[in-house]
């Protein structure tokens, strides 16, 4: 008898096993943030967010800071520690297509910046750089793509190795609307 | 070593040949000075550029693209300048040019530094491609730690009204998600203010509170579509809500931008196309107790906030530009019955709801809330209990699950600076005998203190009501020369068949007339109590009365011209119930409204069609004579569970100054009439019933009206 049938059935459940694992995960999926145990100082990393990281100029959070990065308001639900330590130290690793910044040229000249909400064949929906939401036509422009999208900054060298701590031990406190 | 970053858009590497790093290579992005794509290059790069300054960079950047830099900076410049709202003195012009091109203002505003983390943010910024000389960016330096150094106040309403573009709140609190924990906050200084909502008729493009101004005439001073021109309508975009639960929510309109709902969720539209900004998802807890569908009639603004009152009464705050949530505050259990309706009420610093659920045995109330943080300021019960004026009016604990359900939004007036609600039906709804005694503050319009929630006064329609009919009516805030005089009233029509004229300082009943066919009332005593029939209550036999338990009109607006001087309604003409009582106990979370042995406790008259019908009428708000009619609707012979909140339904009414009255029904006829005589110059059929209130706005100087129908919004504007 062929031990051809043999192998071909142990490579299907080789190969089953590894989707599965794929998608169920090899191990325990990583608490999100809020959820673990993260040591560090709150106080202080929130003096860090809101001072010498500067995050809010491009970050949002609750009602202050800047609309045009991704809102933090409930980062620690959605990221564990690892990875928000991973996004301060090499945040290009990934970015979120939705906060790529559009530009828009019109016929006359204006140009406007922002985050490009939505579009279809005729029409682009943006919040621009003034935290406005506006339209164009695309008729009335000359211009409209996406900028090249330079990277935030590692905080690496920016903040020592006990502030990245703090900032981060501040961030997985950020779980989202205060419900009351 | 620099601690400030910009947001993407700012961070352009720079392309030079002056480098002379060899620390590595890569491939560097070459772009013109408005950023476009001009080549890929293999250029030296460096993680750390310490063998090449940034000024240096900065300056071959500077020199290399001044020419067309100049004009765009320029440009920019000046809007900047026009609305950036910094604190004046030598270096603001500067910073507005070079930091407008890349952020708004109140990344700048919001921070407090040193001098030289200031230095070091604005080297980072030239290192990301903000433009300008070497003296330009000590002038920046000087300007920014002269202005937002670490020793000066942290940010608040003063900086949040420099900067036209910082967040809703100008907060005091630093809090980045418990916003506002200062209590000091008196409302926003950007976005609507409390001014701007005053003063909504100073900007009549606009649609920026449920009743369009705070008096509630939902009346629009624009007159583009006029009579002459109203036959040249022509629909202009649909938004097609994924909602099968009748679509009753009012749309706000600020300035270009539509907020509505798709049934829990939030939308915000572009007004000109309907095109989709952002949308924010809601899903209520599957044990909300829902007596009549998933409904929200609406939101209110404030700032740069969205409010939303949710059908398992929540409260929810959310920012307008993004859809993000900022607070979520339980305002009721919605597994004892509660519910939200109504679009919220916003007045000065303040979020006004009312719950609903009084078929379910609730002890309703309307309840302020701040509206930063979401935390109760007052709260005013509709069932008068221990300590409050009116508990006399209820019989032994029956005040406990009495109702008084706020289905709809009230008025304000900032004169008088009451707020003027409608008040639902006692509970249980058919069988008063477990609840004797006038039942206040049940049936009836209320005037509560804006600041504080105190009654002012009250006038009660049905005392011990048995026939479900709830007094939440829209109260419109007139001004009208009464009998030779002028004087502030409420005009007011209520389920009961009756139009009645109040004055609204201090409830003195005018006037009270029928407006339909009734028969429980047979006149009024000299302040305006109900001198009931005495047949005309609930019996376990079945008691026939005018009109039905849906009411001689109902929830939707109506609608008073002051060009016309005559006040509308639709107007349900005919309809009766027959109301059969039966006994009932309470049960946390269970109906609760004492129905009979019909199913359905009543059941309506079956009679001719034609004799039953919904019209709009004009009536004279000074006599409530009906000055003309015009029929919307025709009758319907049977009330069936499915579909009946469409069934008795009707829209609202709109007027405008160009004397036109838009309204439609639950045939699915929108309609534009002349004002001043009811008649028909431009229909639409639009395929579903309507049961809103059609709003009107412009945008770039284009009139635009609004409808739901069935389960989309329809937007017409002329051709």
């Amino acid at each position: 008898m062929s031990s051809w049938p043999i192998r071909i059935g142990l490579g299907a459940i080789v190969v089953s096993g590894m989707l599965f694992a794929q998608e169920h995960g090899a191990g325990p999926h990583p608490k999100s943030a809020n959820e673990a145990q993260v040591p560090g100082d709150r106080a202080h990393g929130r003096a860090i967010f809101e001072g010498k990281g500067a995050c809010l100029s491009c970050h949002r959070a609750g009602d202050r800071g800047s609309r045009m990065g991704p809102n933090l308001s409930d980062i620690a639900t959605q990221r564990s520690v690892d990875e928000l330590q991973k996004a301060l130290l090499d945040p290009n690793r990934e970015v979120d297509s939705e906060y790529r910044l559009y530009r828009v040229v019109t016929t006359d000249g204006r140009e406007i910046t922002g985050r490009l909400l939505n579009q279809d064949v005729y029409s682009l929906q943006m919040l621009d750089s003034k935290e406005q939401l506006v339209v164009f036509q695309k008729s009335s422009l000359r211009e409209f793509n996406f900028v090249q999208t330079p990277p935030m900054p590692s905080y690496r060298d920016k903040l020592s190795s006990e502030e990245q701590t703090d900032l981060i031990a501040y961030l997985a406190t950020l779980a989202g609307v205060v419900k009351q | 070593m620099s601690v400030f970053t910009t947001g993407p858009w700012c961070a352009m590497p720079i392309t030079t040949g002056e480098s002379s790093r060899s620390q590595g290579t890569g491939k560097g992005i070459a772009l013109n000075s408005r950023g476009a794509f001009l080549s890929a290059s293999t250029v030296p790069l460096s993680a750390s550029p310490s063998n090449v300054t940034r000024r240096a960079r900065r300056h071959a950047l500077w020199m290399r693209h001044s020419s067309l830099a100049d004009l765009v900076f320029l440009s920019l410049a000046l809007t900047a300048h026009a609305q950036s709202g910094l604190p004046d003195g030598p270096g603001r012009a500067v910073v507005e040019r070079m930091c407008t091109t890349c952020h708004g203002l109140n990344v700048v505003t919001g921070q407090r530094m040193t001098k030289q983390h200031w230095a070091d943010q604005v080297d980072d910024m030239v290192s990301r491609g903000a433009v300008g000389s070497d003296a330009d960016v000590r002038q920046v330096v000087e300007y920014l730690s002269r202005n937002f150094g670490k020793d000066k106040p942290p940010a608040g309403n003063a900086e949040a009204a420099a900067a036209p573009e910082s967040s809703v709140s100008g907060a005091r609190s630093p809090s980045a998600i418990r916003t506002g924990e200062s209590e000091e906050w008196r409302g926003p200084k950007t976005g609507v203010t409390f001014e701007r909502i005053l003063n909504a008729n100073k900007e009549p493009q606009n649609w920026l509170t449920y009743g369009g101004t705070y008096q509630s005439l939902h009346y629009s001073l624009l007159n583009q579509v006029t009579p002459e021109n109203a036959g040249n309508l022509e629909l202009k975009w649909v938004f097609q809500a994924r909602w099968l639960d009748p679509y009753e929510t009012t749309p706000l309109v600020v300035d270009g931008v539509l907020y509505t709902m798709q049934g829990d969720d939030v939308v915000a539209l572009d007004a000109t196309t309907g095109r989709l900004f952002w949308i924010y998802k809601y899903t209520p807890v599957s044990e909300a107790r829902l007596c009549c569908g998933r409904i929200s009639r609406g939101l209110a603004i404030l700032g740069d906030t969205l409010y939303m009152a949710a059908v398992d009464a929540h409260l929810i705050a959310i920012d307008a530009k993004t859809g993000h949530p900022l607070w979520d505050t339980t305002v009721a259990q919605t597994t004892s019955g509660y519910t939200m309706t109504v679009a919220p009420l916003v007045i000065k610093d303040k979020v006004i709801v009312g719950v609903a659920g009084g078929e379910y045995g609730i002890r309703g109330f309307i309840v302020a809330y701040n509206a930063h943080t979401g935390r109760e300021a007052w709260r005013f019960y509709t069932t008068a209990g221990p300590g409050d004026p009116g508990r006399d009016s209820w019989g032994g604990d029956s005040w406990k699950h009495g109702g008084g359900s706020v289905w709809a939004t009230g008025s304000y007036d900032p004169g008088t600076n009451l707020t003027y609600w409608g008040v639902g039906n006692a509970g249980p709804d058919y069988n008063g005998d477990v609840r004797p005694g006038d039942n206040l503050y049940t049936s009836t319009m209320v005037a509560l203190d804006a600041d504080t929630g105190k009654l002012k006064w009250h006038y009660q329609a049905n005392p011990h009501n048995e026939f479900d009919w709830d007094a939440v009516q829209v109260p419109l805030l007139a001004n009208m020369t009464w009998h030779g005089q002028p004087r502030k009233v409420i005009l007011w029509a209520d389920r009961n068949g009756f139009f009645y004229v109040l004055d609204r300082a201090t409830g003195e009943f005018l006037l009270g007339k029928a407006f339909v066919k009734q028969n429980w009332n047979v006149g009024f005593d000299k302040n305006g109590r109900p001198i009931m029939d005495p047949n005309a209550k609930s019996s376990t036999e079945g008691t026939l009365i005018f009109p039905d338990n849906q009411g001689g009109t109902n929830w939707f607006n109506p609608s008073f011209s002051p060009r016309t001087g005559l006040f509308y309604l639709n107007a349900r003409e005919n309809y009766s119930t027959i109301f059969f009582k039966g006994p009932q106990e309470y049960e946390e979370g269970d109906r609760y409204d004492g129905r009979g042995h019909h199913p359905f406790g009543f059941r309506a008259v079956v009679g001719d069609d034609d004799d039953k019908y919904t019209a709009v009428r004009a009536l004279d708000p000074h006599t409530g004579e009906r000055k003309w009619e015009f029929k919307l609707n025709t009758g319907n012979s049977l009330h069936t569970f499915e579909g009946w909140q469409t069934a008795f339904g009707a829209a609202g009414i709109l007027t405008t100054a160009s004397d036109l009255l838009f309204t439609g029904g639950r045939e699915g006829t929108f309609v534009a009439l002349d004002a001043r005589n009811g008649s028909l110059l431009w229909k639409a059929t639009l395929g579903g019933p309507m049961i809103m209130n059609p709003v009107t706005y412009a945008v770039h100087g284009k009139q635009y009206i609004a409808i739901n129908a069935g389960t989309s919004l329809f937007v017409f504007g002329l051709r």
